[in-house]
């Protein structure tokens, strides 16, 4: 008798149009939804002196809880009443919280101090950028201006040249310790990230850098790559970019060259 | 209308009680229906009112929906093996049939005659056809051959909307964002818009509200915003939604209803509803931020809660209860709002 139930309950679903399981008039129940992510807003991700950091989710009751340690946030760190400053290098996580809605996914932003002598270099560029993607010209790589997920924002140069160099020429000889590279990921976008970066100071290459190959499915993402190489005594700094030649076969555009995007050049020099 | 959402409202907390009844109150609350939405317009959410065994009546985007004149909720889906499937209002199932477009998109039901009528555009096949409810084409436009279009798949219409008269008008918001203007015969009068006004001209209505006056409603999508023209093709204003991917406008009543289907940098998996009142002014975002205006301009929009994946078409019944459509959200069935 078990059995035969057993069938008559298999061949009712199977061959119902409804799904199982459906109760009509039955509603979503608080603790089953998820908040969405809080905006984390700053307004420098690259700074000399400090940053401030704000955190909004305009739904009522909802509370933040962050993290400057390392560690994930929980329930248990820190609480956000308002906005604060940050004046180290340092990753900010967030989380929202309230009582009827599973907590937010973390939030994270990495906010980085430097001490940059660009800002003050004559900057030259070979090949130009695209006549889309000019921004504000050479100054744009140092004028402390993240570019936003808009690669469209004038806040980014966009290349689609398989060898990008950028000369920077200094006031006077400084002591450079190392060079700070903020660039965007966007397979989506035809965007990647360079395969090599090198360092030339005095036409001899003093340091070079191998970046991971972008695996398929990986999101949009800024990144920001510090390459350090002994102190140099320098006015002339040559940054060599070495994109791939072609788009992989996994990719919609493959064969095709990908696009490189940079916002931002910093050299950190000992005082 | 009042009636029923009070009745819903009461219900719910006396079945809460009778089930729950010798729990204390916190045991009670922790089991309580979500509310979603602002001010006026606030919702219960049924996410299981449209689903159906996949195995018979698949779907890949549910792209848009309209209720018929008998009450039933059409939905439109790209999944050929049934273009069309028919609810009835409780979510049960009607019918099914197909139109073979692999790229069916825009859904709009005008009645002719004492006849219901839909209005399908496929961006793929670049063409929109009219159909009867059954299934019938009585009208094929293809693409325009002309001054402004030089191969088919230039031509990648989004969405129509009917005139009083039987014009129709046509949004070309995948393609290169004209309005073409048809009489009901299918004989193009008129083609204005393009990528001077529009980016992703995605969705079109025409606003009654003011009787004496009907103009057209076109989204820009990419722009956030709506864009007002009159029938004859003159641009009129803009209503600016910052941070709303907003898709089609669907009038009812004083308000229009807009699936947003991203939001703020419009990452994925960020959409929500958005209903204006009468004065065009957001007031309610239902999986939203609370809306918030401030020097008379809408602050920028984003989802608060993670209700909806990629609306893409919101369908207003006769009690004001929505249906939501989604596009690329794991081949789901349409959502039901019950207004509270």
């Amino acid at each position: 008798m078990k059995n035969l139930m057993l069938i008559l309950w298999f061949f009712f679903f199977a061959f119902s149009c409804k799904t199982p399981l459906y109760m009509p008039g039955y509603f979503t129940k608080v603790k089953t939804i998820q908040l969405a992510k809080p905006l984390l807003k700053v307004d420098s991700i690259f700074f000399q002196k400090s940053a401030i950091v704000e955190l909004e989710l305009n739904h009522p009751q909802v509370d933040f809880r962050f993290s400057d340690d390392g560690w994930e946030v929980s329930s248990d760190s820190k609480k956000y009443d308002k906005s604060f400053n940050v004046s180290s290098t340092q990753t900010i996580r967030a989380k929202a919280f309230h009582k009827d809605f599973l907590s937010s996914e973390t939030v994270s932003i990495d906010l980085i101090k430097v001490n940059s002598l660009a800002a003050n270099a004559e900057i030259s560029m070979s090949p130009l950028p695209s006549d889309s993607y000019i921004g504000a010209g050479a100054k744009t790589l140092a004028d402390f201006k993240k570019g936003s997920m808009n690669f469209k924002d004038g806040n980014w140069l966009g290349f689609q040249s398989e060898i990008v160099t950028i000369d920077f020429g200094f006031l006077k000889k400084e002591k450079i310790e190392s060079v700070g590279i903020s660039f965007l990921r966007n397979n989506d976008a035809w965007i990647f990230s360079p395969k090599v970066i090198e360092i030339w100071i005095g036409g001899k290459m003093v340091k070079s850098k191998e970046l991971p190959p972008t695996q398929k499915g990986r999101k949009a993402s800024f990144s920001y790559e510090p390459i350090f190489f002994p102190v140099e005594h320098t006015d002339q700094v040559s940054i060599k970019i070495l994109n791939l030649s072609q788009i992989p076969d996994w990719h919609p555009g493959k064969g095709t060259p990908p696009w490189f995007f940079i916002d931002e050049v910093f050299f950190n020099f000992r005082q | 209308m009042m009636i029923r959402r009070n009745f819903i409202k009461n219900t719910s907390f006396a079945l809460a009680g009778l089930a729950l009844g010798k729990f204390p109150m916190a045991e009670i609350a922790k089991y309580k229906d979500v509310i979603i939405g602002h001010n006026s317009h606030q919702y219960k959410i049924d996410l299981n009112w449209g689903a159906l065994n996949s195995n018979f009546y698949p779907v890949k985007d549910c792209h848009e929906m309209v209720q018929d004149s008998r009450g039933r909720i059409i939905l439109l889906t790209n999944h050929v093996k049934n273009n069309i499937i028919i609810y009835s209002n409780s979510g049960q199932l009607e019918g099914v049939w197909t139109t073979n477009l692999p790229g069916a998109h825009g859904l709009t039901l005008n009645v002719e005659g004492g006849e219901d009528f839909l209005y399908i555009t496929d961006s793929e096949k670049n063409k929109v056809i009219k159909t009867t409810l059954s299934g019938k084409r009585v009208l094929e436009l293809n693409f325009p051959e002309g001054e402004k279009y030089s191969a088919p798949n230039q031509y990648k219409p989004t969405e129509t909307a009917v005139a009083e008269n039987g014009d129709i008008y046509v949004a070309d918001g995948y393609g290169e964002q004209w309005i073409l203007h048809y009489n009901s015969k299918g004989e193009l009068l008129n083609i204005f818009g393009g990528k001077e006004y529009f980016n992703n001209a995605h969705g079109i209505a025409i606003d009654k509200r003011d009787l004496k006056n009907p103009t057209l409603l076109i989204t820009a999508r990419q722009q956030n915003k709506l864009k007002r023209f009159s029938l004859e093709g003159k641009f009129l204003s803009e209503i600016n939604l910052p941070g709303a991917f907003i898709c089609r406008p669907v009038i009812h009543e004083k308000e229009i209803y807009l699936a947003t289907i991203w939001s703020g940098d419009g990452g994925e998996g960020t959409g929500f509803v958005s209903i204006l009142n009468e004065n065009n002014r957001l007031i309610s975002a239902p999986g939203g931020c609370v809306p918030f205006y401030e020097n008379g301009a809408l602050q920028p929009m984003y989802q608060a809660l993670k209700v909806f994946h990629h609306p893409h078409d919101v369908c207003v019944d006769e009690d004001e209860n929505l249906y939501v459509a989604q596009w690329n959200s794991g081949a789901t069935y349409p959502i039901k709002l019950v207004r509270v």
